[in-house]
C-alpha cells in the first residue's frame, strides 16, 4: 500500500490491531459506532487487505480467515441470513480446498438446507483446513431488532459444534446491542450475546493521520487540487467522521466558503445536513436528546450518565466545555429543531 | 552323453538371456492399467505399448508414459466470448481420456504425431480446440437469440447463463465440436458424462452493471414468463456475482447507499423494497424524534457496557 492508496498501512490502527488480535485468540468483539463513521472500511481492510492483516498477524496471516455479510440486506428471514453467511465463508476460502456436501442427503426445508451447509463449511475451515474463522456481521441493528432469538442463538451453535476458540465474530451495529434486541431478552437469554458481552467496544471517529490521509487522497483525485490550507480546514471540520469529511471536501470543491465564518457555512449545506442527520438518526433517542441538550445549553443533571457514554463513543470530546468531535456537527446540533 | 549336451545347451541359453538383459538389447517393464508407454528405437516412434508386463526388445526405449484414465476436467481459455455485445466467458467441465491410438484410428503416422506431446501439451491444445468451438457457436446462438437494441446488460446476457434454452443449445454445438475436434490433438471425449458449465464470467464491468441494479430489476418485467427462480439460477453461475443481492433487486429492492471514491463507485447497499406502510412513515418523519418513549430509555447499566478501545497515544482528528 503506498501513500497515494486509498487507505494508509496504518488505517484504524488501533480497531485493525484489536480486531485481529481477537480473530487470533478465537474471541468475539462488538464495535458500535454512528452511521458514516467508516465501519465498512474496516471490513473491506480485513477481508481484502493481506498486506494489512499481515502487520497484525504476522506469521499467522494465513491461518487467520475473515469473511463478512452486511446485514442491510437481509430481508428478514433466517434462510436469506445463512444464504449470506454460507456465500460470504465460500468467498474467504476461494483459494483453498472446498467442502464437500453430501449429495444424498435430502433436507426438510431449504432453511435447514442452508443451515447445515453453513456449519458443514465453519467445521471444515476451522477444523479439516485448521484455521481461524471470524466472521463480520457488518450493520446488524437490523437483525438484532428483529431476531428472531433461535436465529441468533443458532450463530453460537455454529461455534459450539467443536469450533471454540477458533470461530468467532466481530459485530458491528450503531447502538448497543442489547438495548436493540431488548424485546427479546437478549442480554439474558441469547448464548449469542455472551459471547461478546464484555467486548463492546466504541468505534471512535479516525485519528488525526487517517482523516488527514482521507481528504489527501480525496483532494489527489482532483485536476486542481484544493491548497494544503484547504485541507487542514477540512480535516478540522469534519473531526475524523468519514462521511462528514468527504461531504465537506465535496462542498469546498464545489464552491470555496467565506473565511469569516466557515463552521456555520457548512452547517448550512444541504449534504452536510444529511449526513448530520443521518449520524444522529443513528443515536438511541435518548444520545439524540441529550446531545441536543447539551449543544442548545439545556443539559439536565440526569444527562450526566449519557454524555459520559457519548464521550465513550468518541463523540464528546469534553463535557465540561461541550466541544464535540467536529465543529460542524456541533452547529448543527445548535441549530437542530425537531419537527 | 547326451545329457550333457543338453545341461551345456541350457547354462549357454541362460547365459544368452543374461547377456541380452546385460546389455539391454531386451527389457521387461511393467506399465498400469491407467496407462500407456511410448517407445522408441534408434530415435523413432516404435510403438505404444500397454498395460501389463511389455518386453522391450530390439534396443526400444522408454520416452514417455500417458495418462489413460478418464478424467474430469475444468477448462477455461483466456479470451472473452461476445453475446449481444456483452463479453462473457465460461469455466466448462467434461470428462476425457488420452487415447491415442482410438485418435489415430489406425494411421501409425498420426500416431507418431500424437505421441510426440506431453500430456501438459495436450491439454493445452485441448483449450484451443474449446476456444474453437466456443468461438463457432456462440456466434450460432447470437443470430438465433437477438435481442432489441434498448435491451439491459442482464436480458443480453441471459441467453448464454446455464438453464436458458440459448445456452442448451450452445452446449449441444460446442459438445459436437469438441467430438469431432478433439481427436485431431489425441484426446477423446468420455461421452458417459455430460458437458456442463461450472462458471460463467463476465467483466469487472458488467458485475458492476449489476451491482448498480437496474439491469436485474428490468429482467422481471422483460421476461415475465421466466419464473424468478430459474431466473436466479442462472445468475447464480456468474462468478463473482453476490446472489443475495441479485436476489433483493429481481425482488424490487433499490439501493440504500452508494459508495463513491473519487469518480470510482466502490460498492453499493441494496435493501429490501420498503413496504407501502414504511414508505410513507420515512416520508411524513424525515427528522428523528428528540425524545425516547420509555421503552428506549438507556439506564445507568446499559451505558456502562461500551467501553473505550485501549488508548494509543495518538493525537484524535478534532482534539
Amino acid at each position: 500500500m503506498s501513500a497515494t492508496s486509498r487507505y494508509l498501512p496504518t488505517y484504524r490502527e488501533r480497531e485493525v490491531s484489536f480486531c485481529c488480535d481477537y480473530a487470533a485468540r478465537g474471541e468475539s468483539l462488538c464495535l458500535v459506532g454512528v452511521a458514516g463513521s467508516g465501519k465498512s472500511n474496516i471490513v473491506k481492510v480485513l477481508t481484502e487487505d493481506r498486506e494489512v492483516r499481515r502487520r497484525y498477524l504476522g506469521a499467522r496471516v494465513d491461518v487467520v480467515r475473515f469473511a463478512a455479510i452486511d446485514g442491510n440486506t437481509w430481508e428478514g428471514a433466517p434462510q436469506q441470513l445463512w444464504e449470506m453467511i454460507f456465500s460470504a465463508l465460500l468467498n474467504a476460502i476461494k483459494a483453498l480446498p472446498q467442502p464437500d456436501f453430501d449429495p444424498k442427503i435430502t433436507y426438510l426445508s431449504d432453511e435447514e438446507k442452508l443451515r447445515r451447509r453453513v456449519q458443514i463449511t465453519i467445521d471444515h475451515i476451522c477444523q479439516r483446513l485448521d484455521q481461524r474463522l471470524m466472521l463480520i456481521l457488518d450493520d446488524f441493528d437490523g437483525v438484532f431488532v428483529r431476531g428472531p432469538l433461535p436465529m441468533l442463538e443458532q450463530l453460537n451453535a455454529f461455534r459450539s459444534a467443536g469450533n471454540r476458540e477458533r470461530l468467532s465474530y466481530l459485530i458491528f451495529t450503531k447502538r448497543l446491542p442489547h438495548v436493540l434486541g431488548r424485546h427479546f431478552e437478549l442480554d439474558t437469554r441469547c448464548k449469542f450475546y455472551d459471547l461478546f458481552r464484555t467486548n463492546i467496544f466504541a468505534l471512535e471517529p479516525y485519528m488525526q493521520n487517517d482523516a488527514r490521509h482521507m481528504v489527501h487522497h480525496l483532494n489527489r483525485q482532483l485536476s486542481e487540487p484544493l491548497p494544503p490550507g484547504a485541507v487542514s480546514g477540512i480535516v478540522w471540520l469534519g473531526g475524523g467522521h468519514a462521511g462528514l469529511l468527504k461531504m465537506i471536501f465535496g462542498s469546498w470543491v464545489k464552491q470555496a466558503p467565506p473565511a469569516d465564518n466557515q463552521i456555520d457555512y457548512f452547517a448550512a449545506q444541504a449534504d452536510v445536513q444529511h449526513e448530520c442527520r443521518r449520524i444522529l438518526s443513528g443515536l438511541h433517542p435518548q444520545e439524540r436528546a441529550v446531545a441536543i441538550r447539551l449543544a442548545q445549553g439545556r443539559s439536565r443533571s440526569d444527562d450526566d450518565d449519557t454524555l459520559d457514554h457519548l464521550r465513550r463513543r468518541g463523540l464528546l470530546l469534553d463535557i465540561a466545555q461541550g466541544k464535540w468531535f467536529s465543529p460542524v456537527w456541533a452547529a448543527f446540533l445548535r441549530t437542530y429543531v425537531a419537527e | 552323453m547326451t545329457w550333457i549336451i543338453y545341461a551345456v545347451l541350457a547354462i549357454l541359453l541362460v547365459w544368452a538371456l543374461i547377456m541380452l538383459v546385460r546389455t539391454r538389447a531386451v527389457k521387461v517393464i511393467e506399465v498400469p492399467q491407467e496407462e500407456r508407454v511410448v517407445l522408441y528405437r534408434f530415435g523413432q516412434f516404435s510403438r505404444l505399448a500397454g498395460p501389463g508386463l511389455v518386453t522391450l526388445a530390439g534396443y526400444e526405449r522408454e520416452k514417455q508414459r500417458i495418462n489413460f484414465r478418464s478424467e474430469f476436467g475444468e477448462y477455461r481459455t483466456n479470451t472473452y466470448y461476445f453475446i449481444n455485445g456483452i463479453p462473457f466467458n465460461y469455466t466448462i467441465s467434461f470428462w476425457r481420456r488420452y487415447d491415442l491410438a482410438a485418435a489415430a484410428n489406425g494411421d501409425k503416422a498420426r500416431l507418431a504425431e500424437l505421441v510426440q506431446y506431453t500430456d501438459d501439451e495436450r491439454r493445452r491444445h485441448l483449450v484451443t480446440k474449446l476456444h474453437e468451438a466456443l468461438y463457432a457457436s456462440v456466434q450460432v446462438i447470437q443470430q438465433k437469440y437477438p435481442v432489441p437494441d434498448e435491451a439491459s446488460i442482464a436480458a443480453r446476457l441471459l441467453p448464454i447463463l446455464p438453464g436458458m434454452p440459448g445456452c442448451g443449445e450452445l452446449l449441444a454445438l460446442v459438445k459436437a465440436e469438441l467430438q469431432r475436434t478433439l481427436p485431431t490433438v489425441g484426446v477423446i471425449m468420455d461421452t458417459l458424462h455430460p458437458i456442463s458449465i461450472t462458471n460463467v464470467h463476465v467483466t469487472p464491468e458488467v458485475i458492476d452493471s449489476f451491482g448498480r441494479g437496474r439491469s436485474l430489476a428490468m429482467l422481471r418485467e422483460q421476461f415475465p414468463d421466466l419464473p424468478p427462480d430459474l431466473l436466479l439460477q442462472a445468475f447464480s453461475a456468474i462468478a463473482g456475482l453476490d446472489m443475495h443481492t441479485v436476489r433483493l433487486y429481481m425482488n424490487g429492492g433499490e439501493v440504500r447507499e452508494v459508495k463513491v471514491d473519487g469518480e470510482k463507485v466502490e460498492g453499493y447497499k441494496v435493501a429490501p423494497a420498503p413496504r407501502e406502510d414504511s414508505r410513507s412513515s420515512r416520508r411524513s418523519s424525515p427528522l428523528p424524534p428528540v425524545e425516547p418513549d420509555e421503552e428506549e430509555r438507556l439506564s445507568k447499566e446499559d451505558l456502562r457496557v461500551l467501553k473505550r478501545l485501549p488508548p494509543a497515544g495518538v493525537q484524535r482528528a478534532a482534539s
